[in-house]
């Protein structure tokens, strides 16, 4: 198996006052996988991966990021390592779209370097890729939801790291950007990358991801295969809602709510 | 296509607001009670010793007129980069480097010496303007620790703290008044900031201490663009930002405490400058910060010349001046944000 790029051994965290508890979690994320978080609100994944990207210290137990504590990393070469999309970004005010996505080098560039003709290559590669070339002079708060969604996506891209955390990347995005992400996201995890996506749409997860954890109330319930992990039996108590399985006309077995729960 | 977003006019905006800033430097120490014609100052200041003008002249120029320029260019410069650093630290357009308490704290410092130590000097700084440095940087020590560690993920603890020590600060400086009522036009005068008494030692102090604060907060131009993405955004780009954020308060508190120190509290300058600079050539904080530094320092020039000569011999205090200015300047950009239906830059 591929090696390992995170490593969770009896994690534990709860913030200071509040009822909300994580863990104890024991799970490892291997390079080259595309793992799909899924579970109720709630249920601590963006948590877990706000511990992973060192933004939460542990209560207990250790988060590993390549053997190492991710706040222990000179902040920079943890910017290498690992790139973040947290939930609700905030936009810097009258940043253009190039100048936005430029800022996913400063973990290779660093405060005193300006970005070289390899820097500017990589940036308007990932523009054209997410289709938002025409943007680039356009700032960043007169965009539409799904437009900064797309280059906040580039950004992190550009950020060229081994670990990619995405809390919902499909937020705000219609179908055809969503279908053009997840697709991005496995192509990167084959090229080798460990990706770690929030997802909430469990057939989103059944067709694009390699790996699914599973998780409900602060606690990981189950790791595995998509077709594995996520089935009626599992999902129906976690969620409250019945489910049916079935099989679409490709073969393909997806989830959706059984009728009596309409 | 560039990932650079400067147009030409962007690019050699800096270039422009330097060849303003000679310009008003000329005139600010060629207008006062006394005027000297412009050839002559250019003489003057490039052969001191000639002897081809009236030695009156000469000792206007060098002992009067240019200290106070340079004091003025250069508090008007480091209170404009300390505004630019906040407003992109707090992402918030209306933040200035006073906010976080700095120059209530000057005025309780320097109401204290005007009572208790009205005479005197040290190091060649004026008791008092040495009182409202210390001031300054206590009460930024006192927010700061007031606020706790991780006070920049959520900005709004901090300033808060510095609101709550600027009320206690003020009410310091109002109970002081109080008791000593023979003393309120002196701390009421202070206050409103002046550079009427600024000497050679005054320039000597500001540009020991305003010179590598204004180019260590440039030199960090590209760390301001990441943290303007917010707390978690900064943190996942690659830097530590509650460090970082401590840094560039350290230094911008360090900055403004040496122009209060010099020239009381002078408002409007550290809000207007980069408010209107970042408006016109973006946000991209190294190209705002050394057009902050130029502009403030225009501004300063100019709003100074005027509290010197429009009641001539007499002087109004120059942080009337800019009130007087920053206040339409103010009204104005509201109006046109309200027009666009943006408030944020």
């Amino acid at each position: 198996m591929a090696s390992v790029a995170l490593e969770f051994r009896q994690l534990q965290w709860s913030p200071s006052p509040g009822n909300f508890s994580l863990g104890p979690i024991d799970v490892q994320a291997h390079q080259g996988r595309f793992i799909a978080l899924v579970g109720p609100n709630g249920a601590g994944k963006s948590t877990l991966l706000s511990l992973a990207a060192g933004l939460l210290r542990p209560k207990h137990g250790v988060v590993q990021l390549f053997g190492g504590s991710p706040q222990d990393y000179h902040p920079r070469e943890r910017g290498r390592m690992m790139s973040i999309l947290t939930q609700d970004p905030e936009r810097p005010f009258g940043f253009t779209v190039s100048r936005y996505v430029a800022m996913g080098r400063f973990a290779h560039l660093g405060a005193f370097r300006r970005p070289g003709l390899q820097d500017q290559a990589l940036i308007e590669k990932e523009l054209n890729s997410w289709g938002i070339e025409a943007l680039a002079n356009r700032p960043v708060t007169n965009l539409s939801g799904g437009e900064f969604q797309r280059v906040r996506l580039a950004r992190a891209l550009v950020q060229e790291p081994q670990v990619l955390a995405l809390d919902e990347p499909g937020n705000h995005l219609d179908l055809s950007s969503r279908v053009a992400i997840l697709t991005r996201l496995r192509d990167e995890a084959q090229k080798g990358r460990c990706v770690m996506a929030v997802l909430h749409d469990v057939n989103d997860a059944m067709l694009w991801a390699d790996e699914v954890w599973l998780m409900g109330k602060g606690l990981l319930l189950e790791v595995g295969h998509p077709q594995d992990v996520l089935n009626p039996h599992h999902l129906e108590n976690l969620y409250g809602v019945e489910l049916k399985s079935f099989v679409d006309a490709d073969g393909r077995r997806m989830l959706g709510p059984s009728s009596s729960s309409l | 296509m560039r990932t650079t977003d400067g147009n030409a006019m962007k690019r050699f905006f800096p270039m422009v607001l330097f060849l303003l800033l000679v310009a008003a430097f000329l005139m600010a120490v060629a207008v006062g009670s006394h005027p000297i014609p412009l050839k002559a100052v250019t003489s003057i200041l490039l052969h001191p010793g000639a002897g081809e003008w009236p030695h009156s002249w000469v000792q206007i120029l060098w002992k009067l007129r240019l200290p106070r320029a340079l004091a003025a260019m250069m508090v008007g410069g480091v209170l404009a980069v300390g505004g630019g650093t906040c407003q992109g630290l707090f992402r918030n357009p209306l933040a200035e480097p006073y906010l976080l308490g700095i120059s209530s704290g000057a005025s309780l410092g320097a109401a204290l010496a005007i009572v208790f130590l009205p005479f005197g000097a040290f190091a060649g700084l004026s008791v008092i303007g040495l009182a409202a440095f210390l001031g300054s940087l206590v009460v930024t020590v006192t927010v700061f620790s007031a606020a706790g560690r991780g006070a920049f993920r959520l900005p709004a603890t901090l300033l808060l703290a510095g609101i709550a020590v600027a009320f206690l600060c003020q009410s310091g400086v109002w109970l002081i008044m109080a008791l000593n009522r023979d003393q309120v036009e002196r701390i009421t005068f202070w206050t409103l900031g002046s550079l009427s008494s600024v000497g050679w030692s005054g320039v000597m102090w500001l540009a020991l201490i305003t010179a590598p604060v204004v180019l260590a907060q440039m030199a960090l131009g590209r760390v301001l663009d990441v943290m303007s993405t917010g707390h978690d955004g900064a943190h996942g780009l690659g830097l530590d930002p509650s460090r970082m954020a401590l840094i560039l308060l350290t230094l911008t508190a360090l900055g403004t405490a040496a122009a209060v120190s010099v020239a009381g509290t002078i408002g409007f300058i550290g809000l207007m400058v980069p408010h209107f600079l970042r408006w016109v050539i973006g946000p991209a904080h190294q190209r705002l910060l050394l057009s902050s530094w130029l502009g403030g320092g225009i501004l300063l020039l100019l709003a100074d010349a005027i509290a010197r000569t429009v009641t001539a011999p007499g002087e109004i205090p120059v942080g009337v001046v800019t009130a007087l200015m920053g206040a339409p300047f103010l009204l104005v950009m509201a109006r046109g944000k309200q027009q666009s239906g943006r408030l944020d830059g």
